[in-house]
């Protein structure tokens, strides 16, 4: 169930909210359960099979933060925050990357070892890094009482399960018992709607028509021209995010129907004036998240912190964020370009006191974020170095062979690039109704 | 008083690690309004505020101290 399907919108979402504020009024823990248990069917509606993997994460992991908080002994407390973290990277990295270590290895050693075929962990790699946040939380004592019921409802609760963005667990269960917000509230089911709309009109007028160019130049077994080239990685950079930021959308509306403020995921990410800038406005709640619990730990692990020390980080966080998103070294190198790029960027600051012309940055910045995302959509790099030799001319074929470009992609390309460029984005729209 | 004393330290140290003038910066300044007050910048920032107030500052809290109100409150209340 996505949430632009029929089912979802129709059937699905004014079920829940007319049992949360109408059959349910006045029971906040019956709509605590309302909420968990409408969570676990969107997710089950996805593979029912998966529901067991998120049961047994909210249930090890209540158990942990559980005794972590309880413990006394800061070192006990320590121990056990080690191994839950474990825990939790290694139940992700069993069901997500078994099957490309087990690939590497064959590759490597020339065994034949066989593939574990598991169904792809939908969610799991949003709800391992939100689970982490939250041991830590329970580790540093700022979470009051470990409660099951709140605790799942944290991790499983729809408009934000599958893609995010990455919450605290203070943040969001604040306002899950703040009393106000079980009353209906007319202003928010306005700018909710409102939201979806946008959302909506970002997936299905313009990702849903540049998926048809960029599928196209990323699936052409020829070579593609220079037009072809640009128009590919152009296409996807755009089609991905206007998926990405449609999805966020559609999930911070649909939250803020039932009165929850999600936080802002972008910040117009192609105005950035440098890949510092880019990761402070795209995929923030991640790039926060990678920031707070990966990058800071990390760096006070050092007893003096030298630049060159920060930057070795930097790249080692990146590699990571890059293995995050998917079992694939198209995926790792997309991380090792960004982390390239952020040194790139860190260097330049260091060295050089003057700051480029803004316009400059940005289209620097653009289309080194664009280069980028070839990695992360192509299937291999045969396929990612076509579009590049693409790009630079190198392939010696001129016009449109291999895309056919309809109207309706043409349309969304011009509308992707006024809106990414020229239009505020969805966050200063909900501020401004807000008010 | 001390607390004072403390925090203009604080807002010196800041001012030497993002290379901005000490007269830029006061109890309303926030990370965002300095494009040098980075994800590098702010964990020297933390280390220096270690440094000078001798608290050993939790890590779900590091990314939260991103203006000095912040760091104020954190510290002092």
């Amino acid at each position: 169930m996505l949430f632009h399907d029929p089912l979802f919108l129709l059937v699905f979402l004014p079920l829940v909210f007319i049992s949360f504020f109408f059959l349910l009024k006045n029971k906040k823990f019956s709509r605590i359960y309302l909420l968990i248990v409408a969570s676990f069917i969107f997710y089950s509606a996805w593979n029912i099979n998966l529901s067991p993997l998120i049961i047994i994460t909210i249930l090890v992991n209540y158990f942990f933060g559980k005794k972590i908080s309880d413990i006394p002994e800061a070192f006990k407390k320590k121990r056990i925050l080690f191994f839950a973290v474990l825990f939790n990277i290694l139940f992700l990295g069993f069901f997500k990357y078994s099957d490309f270590v087990i690939t590497n290895i064959n590759s490597v050693f020339d065994s034949e070892i066989e593939l574990l075929n598991f169904p792809f962990p939908l969610a799991l790699s949003f709800i391992t890094f939100q689970t982490i946040a939250y041991l830590v939380d329970c580790y540093d004592g700022n979470i009051s009482k470990v409660d099951l019921k709140k605790y799942a409802l944290f991790i499983s609760f729809f408009p934000q399960l599958i893609a995010g963005p990455i919450v605290r667990y203070n943040y969001m269960i604040s306002q899950f018992e703040d009393e106000k917000n079980a009353s209906i509230n007319y202003k928010n089911i306005y700018i909710g709607l409102i939201v979806i709309a946008i959302g909506l009109m970002k997936k299905i007028l313009i990702a849903d028509n540049l998926s048809i160019v960029a599928d196209q130049g990323f699936n052409a077994g020829q070579q593609l021209s220079f037009l072809e080239g640009w128009l590919t990685s152009l296409g996807y950079t755009f089609q991905l995010y206007f998926d990405f930021s449609g999805y966020i959308d559609m999930a911070t509306g649909i939250a803020l129907l039932f009165n929850i403020n999600l936080p802002a995921n972008f910040n117009s990410p192609f105005k950035a004036s440098g890949m510092i800038n880019f990761w402070q406005r795209h995929h923030i709640t991640l790039s926060t998240f990678l920031t707070n619990y990966i990058y800071y730990p990390l760096s006070r692990s050092f007893k003096e912190l030298t630049f060159v020390k920060s930057m070795i980080i930097t790249m080692i966080v990146f590699l990571i964020a890059g293995l995050w998103h998917g079992p694939s070294w198209l995926f790792v190198t997309f991380g090792a370009l960004h982390g390239l790029g952020l040194i790139i960027n860190h260097s330049f600051r260091k060295l050089y006191p003057f700051q480029l012309n803004k316009l400059l940055s940005q289209f620097l910045t653009f289309n080194y974020v664009s280069f980028t995302l070839i990695f992360f959509r192509a299937e291999n790099f045969e396929s990612a170095l076509n579009v590049i030799k693409g790009m630079l001319a190198l392939n010696n074929i001129n016009g449109l062979v291999n895309i056919f470009t309809p109207i309706n992609s043409i349309t969304a390309f011009v509308a992707a690039f006024v809106i990414c460029f020229l239009f505020k984005n969805t966050h200063y729209i909900i501020d401004q109704l807000k008010k | 008083m001390a607390n004072n004393l403390e925090i203009e330290r604080i807002i010196l140290s800041i001012s030497k690690i993002i290379k901005e003038p000490v007269d830029k910066i006061n109890i309303n300044s926030k990370a965002l309004d300095f494009s040098r007050w980075d994800s590098l910048a702010h964990i020297r920032i933390i280390l220096e505020i270690e440094k000078i107030t001798k608290k050993k500052i939790p890590s779900s809290k590091v990314g939260e101290l991103n203006s000095i109100k912040a760091i104020s409150n954190f510290l002092y209340n």
